[in-house]
């Protein structure tokens, strides 16, 4: 037998435990998979910002022929819900601090008569413009309903009036959904959660155990036993990570124009350096509970609101900007937008393989020396 | 035999909340999140690459592009001949709108026949993308009526629409945002303070004072535990508020009070759900991960980032579950719109069922659980 084969032979058994441990242990198995994907279906859903009922309500001193049609209008499309006519102004206010109402419309007297002579008519539209997001879009819906409805009712010519038109169209989401902006940050998040929550107590376990059976950690190289000891949840994070693209294409109906081998290189890489994260916030912590704080709580909000997921990174300040550079997954969000929205391929995404790749290897090399260290410690001692 | 009062245990949850790791993560994280995030959450787009196409090579053709280098809101990227080549430049992420100026667009502005510019935007980041053409729509329409203005044409719509945006009238995005960031600076206080719970079940270990754990009433722990994280988080909070009128100078239109007790009735709700999770949890990387999933799902199902009203039915029904939907609710309706308790009671009303629900049920688990619950981590402090 050859001398590298003996040397493999305690790291083989090593593993094989780390493997039968995990597998055989349902709970765990269940919560990490489980959490995930319920996660997911709830929160992909959630984060949409497709606007649907938005509720009008019509303020008219007299009901006319046009007012009426607007307010028929607005019943028949799923995008508006007509919550009736409002007898004063002062109860759109009202309405609109209970949360009861997004828009009201406000005729004048005689607003059928002034369109037909040509002499113009108002409308007032008041807009709850709490969230300026959702009122934008709500105010687009708003005009451009009323404008069809009104086209629809008017003489012929008289609708359109201008010199130069546009005519906008979307490249690589031309709905605009929502769910293909959210999804590949989600994906991101989650699995980076699962990663480092799984990776983070293997250190200080190691020491732990140790105790109690010293044989094994003279014959295994101390990056043997993080190896061994994190590929079991390697292979449960692949598991994880197959789960949520498959519920990404079946649920939201996510499209794949990319080169599949990319997504999955820049994916696995991806899991690599979350675990390795894990491994470091596991070396660099004195217990348990700081690590799985650190995991749990603390990384996961930067991770959230500066990788891009949620606010666009292109607006922040310069600063902001470089502290999300150095968060793995505004690349690996980056990424999946490139490969499966924009079907693009390595030659693209080589920027992001390389930040994913560097951070990798830093990591790993800081949870590495790290734990050589406390191993030192816990030999002298 | 020594029985412990209320006020002795306070005294120790106190002793624990200023020496733990946690509350350092309580106090710091809060404040440093409330500082950055206007800043994050910023949407509003400045450079925007805008690579123009330009098919006429005219006078009228070159001021537009002229026009858009001008804009605050955009960047000339490039001019390109052809499509394809501007397309190309998209794909490597050097432009994000592509603008097609047609042949003969100043001689047919002249001549009065219709010309329509295309715009195609890339919508990978579908905020960018809605956003930036809606932008260069604008921007498009003012040249015209520019034009217009100087061949001496005039134009005349059959109805004008005049917009006016309650309670955020300029759209401010921070505005907006700030009173969002309150809650989530509570969130983040107490979903740390949920960690505090995780150590009920090893209390013998870390009371100083024996005589105090022999004699434990469950009740009396659960009361010190909701005095001292309250006060902290109304403290944490008022802080906030301070913070809040130096930096962005918002103060509510509504009163304080609500604010006040709707983080109240927030934190005992956040608290007994902390205490459910660490009943019902066998490991503590179970707990943490179910924190997490109580945490995301109230940051992200909460409203606070895409509306409610986006959502599905079923899971709009589910949000009535969750608390900070209640808290969002108050603490934007209170700031941003002057909303009264009489205008909101039933969030409040809701908010404190759903504190009542947690706590006895935290309460009934609790004595359930007492005797068969083992922390299998091993802790090395």
């Amino acid at each position: 037998m050859s001398p590298s084969n003996n040397k493999m032979k305690p790291f083989n058994t090593l593993l094989r435990k780390e493997l039968g441990l995990l597998f055989r242990d349902g709970r765990t198995l269940a919560f990490m998979i489980g959490i995930p994907v319920v996660l997911f279906i709830l929160l992909g859903y959630a984060l949409s910002t497709d606007l649907r009922n938005i509720r009008v309500g019509i303020i008219a001193p007299e009901r006319d022929a046009v007012i009426t049609r607007i307010a028929s209008g607005f019943e028949a499309t799923d995008y508006f819900e007509f919550t009736g006519y409002l007898d004063r102004p002062d109860m759109a206010d009202q309405l609109m601090r209970q949360g009861k109402i997004d828009a009201v419309l406000m005729f004048d007297t005689g607003f059928d008569r002034n369109l037909i002579t040509g002499e113009g008519s108002p409308i007032n539209v008041i807009v709850d413009a709490v969230n300026p997001v959702k009122t934008s879009s709500v105010t687009m819906y708003v005009m451009g309903a009323v404008q069809s409805i009104l086209s629809a009712s008017m003489p012929e010519g008289q609708a359109q009036s201008g010199i130069v038109s546009t005519n906008i169209h979307m490249l690589f989401n031309p709905q605009l959904k929502g769910h293909d902006n959210f999804i590949p940050g989600l994906i991101a998040i989650l699995a980076m959660l699962t990663c480092v929550l799984m990776s983070a107590p293997v250190v200080v376990q190691w020491i732990a155990e140790k105790k109690k059976e010293p044989s094994i950690l003279q014959s295994v190289t101390p990056s043997g036993i993080l190896i061994a000891k994190t590929t079991p949840y390697f292979l449960l994070s692949c598991i994880n990570l197959v789960i949520l693209f498959l519920l990404a294409f079946i649920l939201f109906g996510l499209p794949m124009t990319g080169n599949v081998i990319a997504l999955i290189v820049i994916s696995l890489l991806y899991v690599i350096v979350a675990l390795s994260i894990g491994l470091m916030i596991s070396a660099l912590a004195n217990n348990q509970i700081v690590a799985l704080l650190i995991a749990g709580l603390i990384l996961i909000v930067p991770t959230i609101m500066l990788s891009g997921m949620i606010f666009p990174v292109e607006c922040m300040p310069d600063t902001l900007l470089w502290i999300s550079r150095i968060i793995p997954s505004s690349w690996y969000i980056f990424a999946l937008r490139k490969v499966m929205l924009q079907g693009l391929s390595f030659g693209n995404i080589y920027p992001e393989i390389t930040a994913l790749v560097v951070m990798a290897i830093l990591t790993y090399t800081i949870a590495i020396v790290k734990f050589k260290s406390r191993i030192k410690c816990i030999r002298v001692q | 035999m020594y029985k412990s009062t209320v006020k002795d245990l306070i005294k120790i949850e106190l002793v624990r909340f200023r020496s733990g790791f946690q509350s350092k993560v309580v106090i710091i994280m809060p404040v440093i999140f409330m500082i950055l995030l206007p800043f994050i959450a910023k949407i509003d787009i400045e450079n925007v690459s805008v690579c123009v196409v330009d098919n006429d090579h005219s006078g009228f053709s070159e001021r537009l592009a002229e026009k858009i280098d001008v804009s605050k809101s955009f960047n000339l990227s490039s001019a390109e001949n052809t499509y394809e080549k501007a397309m190309q430049r998209v794909e490597a992420g050097k432009a994000d709108i592509i603008m097609t100026i047609p042949q003969s667009f100043e001689k047919d502005i002249v001549s009065g026949n219709p010309v329509v510019i295309d715009i195609a935007s890339s919508a990978v980041s579908s905020n960018k993308g809605g956003q930036g053409s809606a932008y260069l729509n604008n921007l498009v329409s003012e040249y015209t009526a520019e034009l217009a203005q100087e061949m001496g044409v005039s134009i005349k719509a059959p109805v004008s629409v005049t917009i006016q945006n309650k309670y955020n009238p300029a759209l401010n995005y921070r505005i907006y945002r700030v009173p969002g960031v309150r809650s989530m600076l509570i969130l983040m206080i107490i979903l740390c303070g949920l960690s505090s719970f995780l150590d009920i079940k090893r209390n013998k270990v870390v009371f100083p004072d024996p005589r105090i754990s022999a004699e434990l009433s469950r009740s009396r722990r659960v009361v010190a535990k909701l005095v001292v994280y309250s006060i902290a988080g109304l403290i944490v909070l008022a802080i906030g508020l301070v913070a809040e009128w130096l930096i962005f100078g918002l103060v509510p239109s509504g009163s304080y009070v609500s604010v006040f007790l709707a983080a109240l009735l927030f934190i005992i709700t956040m608290i007994g759900l902390g205490q459910v999770i660490a009943n019902y949890s066998v490991k503590l990387s179970e707990a943490v991960l179910l924190m997490l999933f109580i945490r995301l799902v109230n940051l992200l199902m909460s409203g606070l980032i895409t509306p409610v009203s986006s959502m599905p039915a079923w899971e709009q029904v589910l949000s009535y579950l969750i608390p900070s939907r209640y808290l969002v609710d108050i603490i934007r309706g209170v700031f941003l719109k002057g909303s009264t308790f009489a205008e909101l009671w039933i969030s409040f009303v809701a908010l404190l069922l759903l504190g009542i629900v947690f706590n006895i049920w935290a309460a009934l688990g609790y004595r359930k659980k007492e005797a068969v619950i083992v922390m299998n981590d091993t802790i090395i402090a």
